[in-house]
């Protein structure tokens, strides 16, 4: 006889979630299994609200979160299993690190709450034996006293709000390396963020998140080429826009043109052959070129396309 | 140190904090002008014990809870840090019942035994200063579990309970017996005046009918606590 097959960490089935009349989540389904998953999307694309029905934080308005086949709002053992490091960078203030932690290992129902709580400040790099109130510690220094507490209990699953705001570099390393250590094995390990170049250092699989809906989901290598098949806007400075704009016609890399004063917009198709392209024409007629700036690389305007191709 | 006791220890800390506890040396402190003018004028020891619950049982007892009690989890849902302790499998009973200790003993310096010391000071007898420290004691209790639950239901618990102590115990109380019963004054005056016979309060419940009324306003607030928390909408 087969083992029963254990239940997939996360499962979002048609979720929603609105506001009174704001819609902060719409429809969303999806399955995470263990290892690093991203969760990435816009500053109010809805990713916190995602993260807080996971959590069972708050409840959907319609459809159903399961956390190892539970439902965190109604099986609160379920919690044992989670480990969150919310975004919010304020912390039990008066109260030392070490204390705060013992207490969350306390209320997690860790057998030895103190060790464990040595051993996690430990591994974020933190004193331990540091006195000091939390009121005292610096950004970077409480997200890792977060990231302490929500590893503490050693949980299975391991969700991780903007977990990068507010550290330096090498921090940033560290943390990365950390969360590396933590995804592997039987653990799942989620991570908001809504950079994508961070979360191409996860090295992880990404559900995009945008307009509280699901954008898309694969491998990071899948979605960067869904992104760089894109077009794109680019504004060229030139001396002559309108004959460079003639010049262009016809070029299949080249969607539309605009002229606008003494700047050439272009929606460009296909990046290379613009970029080879250009300065042929533009020494063809003569024309200087002293500005090429891409109009739309930031990650809204990637989501916007990738939300409006879904329509599609 | 189990949960419970970190977590009375966590309260503490949170609750007090130097502007509360300059809010409450404040409030108390008017007990004590109060206290050696009644004592100088040799008043009837009725006056004295009159001026006493308005003072202390109808202001001093009820505020102090209400600037504890609102704070509890009022200002962890306000900073946005009760998801620390919400995320976390332990029974909400454990989280309430150790914030609701907190409050109990950063008021209790304040209202019991500043009501019991300006009694002595006015020169009351020992039947007294028990009595108000009793009813006073009840008081506490009871308030403090009502503004513990109000600062997880409301946000601006603290002018909710302000509005609640003024117009409802303050005013509408007063106009007819059926208000007066449902107002928490009513059941510490009634336990003063039962306990030690003075000034006469209107519509006054027997002590024990008293007691009732607050042992059970507490273990329902405090019930309505575990569940609002239980069910919580956390940022």
């Amino acid at each position: 006889m087969n083992a029963p097959t254990p239940p997939s960490p996360v499962v979002f089935h048609e979720v929603s979630k609105w506001f009174g009349p704001v819609v902060a989540v719409s429809d969303v389904s999806f399955t995470i299994g263990n290892g690093i998953t991203a969760l990435l999307g816009p500053n109010g694309a809805g990713k916190s609200t995602v993260m807080r029905l996971l959590c069972g934080l708050t409840k959907p308005s319609s459809g159903t979160v399961s956390i190892y086949g539970a439902n965190p709002r109604e099986d609160r053992s379920v919690f044992g299993r989670i480990g969150l490091v919310p975004q919010q960078e304020t912390v039990l203030e008066p109260i030392s690190c070490l204390r705060f932690v013992t207490i969350t290992a306390q209320l997690s129902g860790v057998a030895n709450p103190e060790a464990a709580a040595r051993e996690a400040v430990s591994l974020v790099e933190l004193d331990p034996n540091d006195a000091r109130p939390l009121a005292a510690y610096s950004k970077g220094m409480r997200q890792r006293v977060k990231l302490a507490a929500a590893i503490v209990h050693h949980p299975s699953l391991l969700i991780l709000d903007e977990p990068l705001n507010g550290l330096d570099p090498r921090q940033r390393q560290r943390m990365i390396e950390i969360f590396h250590e933590l995804g592997t094995g039987d653990r799942c390990v989620i991570v908001t963020s809504h950079v994508l170049e961070e979360v191409e250092r996860f090295g992880s699989r990404i559900i995009l998140i945008a307009e509280g809906r699901l954008a898309a989901e694969g491998e990071y290598s899948e979605i960067r080429s869904l992104m760089e098949d894109r077009p794109l806007r680019i504004r060229v400075g030139t001396n002559r826009p309108r004959q460079l704009a003639s010049a262009l016609v016809g070029s299949e890399s080249v969607r539309s043109l605009t002229v606008e004063g003494s700047d050439l917009l272009a929606e460009v198709v296909d990046i290379a052959t613009f970029r080879r392209l250009l300065p042929r024409l533009g020494v063809d007629i003569g024309a200087s070129i002293h500005e090429i700036t891409p109009l739309d690389e930031d990650l809204e305007s990637v989501f916007r396309y990738l939300v409006a191709r879904r329509h599609a | 140190m189990n949960a419970y006791k970190s977590l009375v220890a966590l309260f503490l800390r949170l609750l007090a904090t130097r502007g509360r506890l300059a809010v409450l040396s404040a409030l108390t402190g008017g007990l004590i002008p109060l206290a050696l003018y009644t004592g100088n004028r040799e008043l009837a020891q009725f006056e004295t014990w009159r001026l006493f619950q308005s003072y202390a049982l109808g202001g001093i007892v009820p505020v102090s809870a209400l600037v504890l009690g609102s704070s509890a989890f009022g200002d962890l849902i306000d900073d946005r840090t009760l998801v620390h302790l919400w995320l976390r499998p332990a029974n909400r009973l454990v989280i309430v019942g150790a914030a609701w200790t907190a409050v109990v003993m950063v008021c209790a310096p304040f209202a019991i035994a500043g009501s019991a010391v300006a009694l002595a000071v006015a020169g009351m007898p020992g039947g007294a200063i028990g009595a108000g420290a009793v009813s006073a004691a009840l008081g506490v209790l009871a308030y403090g579990a009502v503004f513990l639950a109000l600062g997880l239901r409301v946000r601006r618990a603290l002018a909710w309970g302000l509005a609640y102590i003024l117009i409802w115990e303050g005013v509408l109380a007063n106009v007819g017996s059926g208000l007066a019963r449902i107002a928490l004054r009513l059941s510490t005056k009634s336990i003063a005046y039962r306990s030690f016979a003075g000034a006469e309060v209107r519509y006054a419940l027997s002590a024990g009918a008293a007691a009732v009324v607050l042992f059970a306003v507490t273990a329902g607030a405090l019930a309505l606590a575990h569940r609002w928390l239980t069910n919580a909408e956390v940022a």
